[in-house]
């Protein structure tokens, strides 16, 4: 029982490199291995799901047996409580969906043996980071992490710009690791200490000019990791060129060991979540991160950079959620949290299985594919109902979390602050669901070019991971009231009760952290929406079938490849002439022109702020530091 | 009409387009090194983790002749328990390998994760088989 | 039928602008040859001294292991990149690089499968085996196997990157 969460850990290492031993000339036999190293690291981690969560041990494990001794912590130390716990879980049912999806998507590619080698090392990487309770160690566990996602993004070094994205991922990743470092030496020089538990004990009573520094290289590091503000551009240009099951990894897994460590950082290393100054920081951080993807995402011609800003901007809602300080706030972000992983992750393997059968990412030459991949099609709205937060699916159970979250606190505090955030959050969730009903007109349904009518469906091996992840979503959807008692309120407890983390390390203490006290507002039923979303589905089936309606003569033929042949404004005519007998195919990124035509300015500069130019990112990322350093030095 | 381009190749961008933005990056850097700066004077005045002005020679000689009374923290702890329970007289390779040996394990770890990047990354590009690369398909339905 | 056209262009290429974009066929001198050789047993010696003594002189598995994989630069400069590839096999080390992290790991669960920690420090004094040692023997192992695989890879992309230009240009 104490020994496994680093026999998990050890497991997905292991399998990395038995796969690297035993791989290289039969691929089943690496692929076995890599599926028995996946499913025990998973078995494992729900083995212990009984006694974290729902008895509220903490596991402590000390390595080499270097217990503390006269009251210094000097070994390092696995402390395994419901937040580590929750985490875990998201990491390992992430990587099991992922590597069940790679062993069909990427069957075409050449040294998969690699592939394999660096996505387990990647899973080992973010478990043991989770699990972890020392601070240097975490900051070992990014660096194998940043390195092994850096080479899986160029890891198709044939498609276009791939290199070129995993350098940039890589320069702005090690300003990242960098900081994290710089804060690590900090904290060290003052507290003499590494043990997270221990500087749980000490920060509070020690903070000083160095602590506040530590504290915001801390914060930067992470945040380079979970890609928020300035950091978000490389994600984008990283998630256009890696394969979908990477990009669910970066997306799913690695975001959201940024999140854990802004959570560790503020709730229980320096504890000052509750001061208003670093609820801003946070908050203003999540705000802006949340908006400015949501409305980059408008902007784009290439599927996966769609999906890869949205997937920022819902990161940076749970950033906003857990910024708040409060026991809902927390609750809601990690609710959130599992639930981005889940649906972002589906809403990635679709484009990878469109990408894989089609060969093309490209908005405006991509549509009708729902003719060809119904089930395809069935999945990716699945998923796009869930980022868009609509009952019943699991997005709208975790955003309507947040709101209350925010209502919450913007009405205990009365600051204009959380009113403006409450606004902000629910103006990016309209955008999304515009957002997407773009890419499904894009991609899914619309005229379908020729070269397209030969498309299949994917594989059914594809697709079984796809439909596991759906039905995660669904079922989390329908049940939240029960999710939150078993999963919830024992991670954001023991994540706000510090001195329970801390002396359950340190003085070996068995108290149980307590779970996390908050009531919701209002009650909805679940499966009531859910009977509602049937019976619309069945009415649109009904009309669809039933109505009988000629089939409408398009004005120009959409696969011309030179666009000089259409008249000048031919895409527009329908709109003018009233014709129902005509239509012309309106392109993916031109549906909502007349949005964004009347905001030009605003697109233009944030288009060219994301310039691709790693040169700038640095600067981004330097500015970013610098900036919290004084807004850090002049409030805490 | 209106229309917005995706970022050309990053070499095309960074020879026509790009203006180095001097005055913020000094300003960004200037920030840093200040805080880096008062962070030196104030670490100055705290107590050490470790003394540093030792004489190894001799300490080679008669390793328990170390003075332990300056230290405080987990270092200290090392230091004083490294040659009563492990067999090695250099407490650098204690602490890499003993006292936090997972960290080392890390770090090790890291040099395989950039040896295999570094194979996939060098290795030439190969097309896959039956798979419409993007680029090329104009010239397959041309 | 692209190869068809390449002699062609090569007889251009090489009429037009002489031979600087072509490697050096011809071994580097003498000299060097023989610096190689005498330098060559004196590193891997000296590199397997540091990592065996790193408990009680400075060093350790690290140190040691970047000073073994220097053999495969002395071969490199004596003798070429031609025979640094018939010398050392890329998938050898890489293999071997790992069946030391596996050793290091198999270390580290000594302790768990006993019952007591991970990495437990079992001391064994009569052998002087101890676990930090073979967790130090076994990273100088993998350092050395790693780090020479990298040096084979990188001084390949030296050589072979003007072949590689040729070919594109010719493309």
């Amino acid at each position: 029982m104490e020994n496994l969460p680093i026999l998990a850990i050890m497991t997905l290492f292991m399998g990395a490199f038995l796969n690297s031993l035993l791989g290289r000339r039969s691929r089943k036999v690496g692929n076995t291995v890599v599926f028995i190293a996946m499913a025990l690291a998973l078995g494992m981690m729900l083995a212990l799901i009984r006694p974290v969560f729902f008895e509220g041990r903490t596991i402590c494990y000390w390595m080499g047996g270097w217990a503390p001794d006269a009251g210094w912590a000097y070994g390092i130390g696995l402390e395994v409580d419901a937040l580590s716990l929750f985490f875990g879980l998201i990491v390992t049912i992430a990587v099991m969906v992922s590597g069940v999806y790679s062993f069909t998507y990427m069957a075409r590619d050449d040294s998969q043996v690699n592939f394999y080698t660096l996505f387990l090392m990647l899973s080992g990487a973010v478990l043991g980071l989770v699990l972890s309770g020392d601070l240097f160690n975490v900051y070992v566990m990014v660096e194998i992490m940043t390195f092994s996602a850096v080479a899986l993004t160029a890891f198709r070094n044939d498609y276009d710009g791939a290199l070129e994205g995993a350098f940039k991922y890589l320069v702005v990743g090690s300003i990242g690791s960098t900081s994290l470092l710089v804060g690590t030496i900090l904290v060290y020089a003052n507290l003499h200490t590494l043990n997270m538990a221990q500087i749980a004990q000490l920060a509070p009573s020690h903070m000083n000019a160095t602590m506040v520094t530590a504290f915001a290289f801390l914060f930067v590091g992470f945040a380079t990791k979970a890609f928020l503000f300035p950091f978000q551009p490389l994600a984008a240009d990283a998630h256009a060129v890696a394969p979908a099951s990477i990009s669910l990894m970066i997306s799913g897994v690695l975001t959201k060991c940024g999140v854990y460590g802004i959570i560790r950082l503020t709730y229980d290393l320096f504890q000052n979540i509750s001061e208003s100054t670093v609820s801003y920081l946070v908050t203003g951080f999540g705000m802006v991160t949340m908006f400015i993807c949501v409305t980059m995402a408008f902007n784009q011609h290439n599927f996966k950079r769609l999906l890869a800003f949205h997937s920022i901007s819902q990161v940076g809602y749970v950033i906003t959620a857990v910024g708040l300080g409060t026991p809902l706030g927390l609750s809601a972000g990690l609710y959130h949290a599992i639930n981005h992983t889940l649906f972002k992750g589906l809403l990635f393997l679709v484009a990878g299985a469109v990408q894989h059968e089609t060969g093309s990412l490209d908005l405006d030459d991509l549509g009708g594919l729902s003719k060809n991949m119904p089930r395809t099609t069935a999945l990716f709205l699945i998923g796009a109902a869930s980022i868009s937060g609509l009952p019943p699916f699991n997005g709208f159970a975790s955003k309507w979390m947040i709101y209350q979250a925010l209502f919450e606190k913007a009405g205990s505090t009365g600051n204009f602050f959380y009113i403006l955030a409450c606004v902000v959050a629910l103006l990016t969730s309209v955008l999304t669901l515009a957002s997407f009903i773009k890419v499904t007109q894009s991609v899914f349904f619309g005229q379908r070019r020729a070269k397209y009518a030969d498309v299949k469906e994917c594989p059914a091996a594809m697709r079984l991971p796809m439909w596991i992840l759906a039905i995660f979503c669904v079922v989390l959807g329908l049940f939240p009231e029960q999710f939150g008692n078993w999963f919830l309120r024992p991670a954001a407890g023991a994540a706000l009760n510090a001195e329970a983390y801390a002396a359950q390390m340190l003085g070996g203490s068995t108290a149980a952290a307590g779970a996390a006290e908050y009531t919701l507002i209002g009650a909805w039923q679940p499966i009531v929406w859910l009977l509602l979303l049937v019976l619309v589905c069945c009415a649109m089936t009904i009309v669809a079938v039933s109505g009988r309606r000629s089939e409408p003569e398009p004005l120009a033929e959409p696969d011309v490849e030179d666009e000089q042949v259409l008249p000048e404004n031919a895409k527009y005519e329908p709109f003018f002439s009233g014709e129902e007998s005509h239509y012309s195919q309106v392109g993916g990124s031109d549906l909502f022109w007349g949005f964004k035509e009347n905001l030009k300015k605003y697109f233009s500069f944030w288009h060219d702020w994301h310039s691709g130019i790693v040169n700038d990112y640095a600067l981004y990322g330097v500015l970013c530091l610098a900036a919290v350093l004084c807004y850090c030095a002049v409030f805490l | 009409m209106l229309s917005y381009t995706e970022p050309d190749t990053l070499l095309d961008r960074t020879e026509n387009h790009h203006t180095t933005h001097y005055r913020l990056t000094i300003l960004a850097l200037a920030v840093v090194l200040l805080m880096g700066i008062l962070c030196a004077v104030q670490l100055a005045e705290l107590p050490p983790t470790f003394a540093g002005n030792v004489d190894v020679a001799a300490l080679e000689q008669d390793p328990n002749a170390y003075d332990l009374s300056n230290a405080d923290g987990a270092a200290h702890v090392i230091v004083s328990r490294n040659l009563a329970e492990t067999s090695a007289k250099n407490v650098c390779f204690s602490v890499v390998f003993n006292f936090r040996g997972y960290d080392t394990m890390g770090e090790s770890f890291i040099l395989i994760a950039a040896l295999s990047g570094s194979l996939c990354i060098l290795r030439r590009p190969k097309h896959r088989k039956a798979e419409k690369v993007p680029a090329e398909q104009e010239e397959n339905h041309g | 039928m692209a190869e068809q056209n390449q002699p062609e262009v090569i007889s251009t290429e090489t009429s037009a602008a002489e031979t600087p974009a072509r490697p050096k066929k011809k071994a580097l001198g003498i000299i060097v040859r023989y610096g190689a050789n005498l330098f060559l047993p004196l590193a891997c010696t000296f590199g397997g001294y540091v990592v065996l003594h790193g408990d009680s002189s400075p060093g350790g598995g690290f140190q040691g292991g970047v000073l073994i994989a220097s053999a495969v630069l002395l071969v490199f400069l004596g003798y070429g990149s031609q025979k640094l590839s018939t010398t050392f096999k890329t998938s050898f080390l890489h293999s071997s690089e790992t069946v030391a992290e596996l050793m290091y790991i198999a270390i580290g669960l000594i302790g768990v499968i006993v019952g007591l920690d991970f990495a437990w420090n079992f001391v064994i004094d009569t052998f002087h085996i101890e676990t930090t040692i073979l967790m130090n023997n076994a990273v100088g192992y993998h350092v050395m196997a790693g780090i020479g695989c990298l040096l084979i890879m990188m001084l390949g992309m030296l050589s072979t990157s003007e072949s590689d230009e040729e070919e594109e240009d010719q493309q």
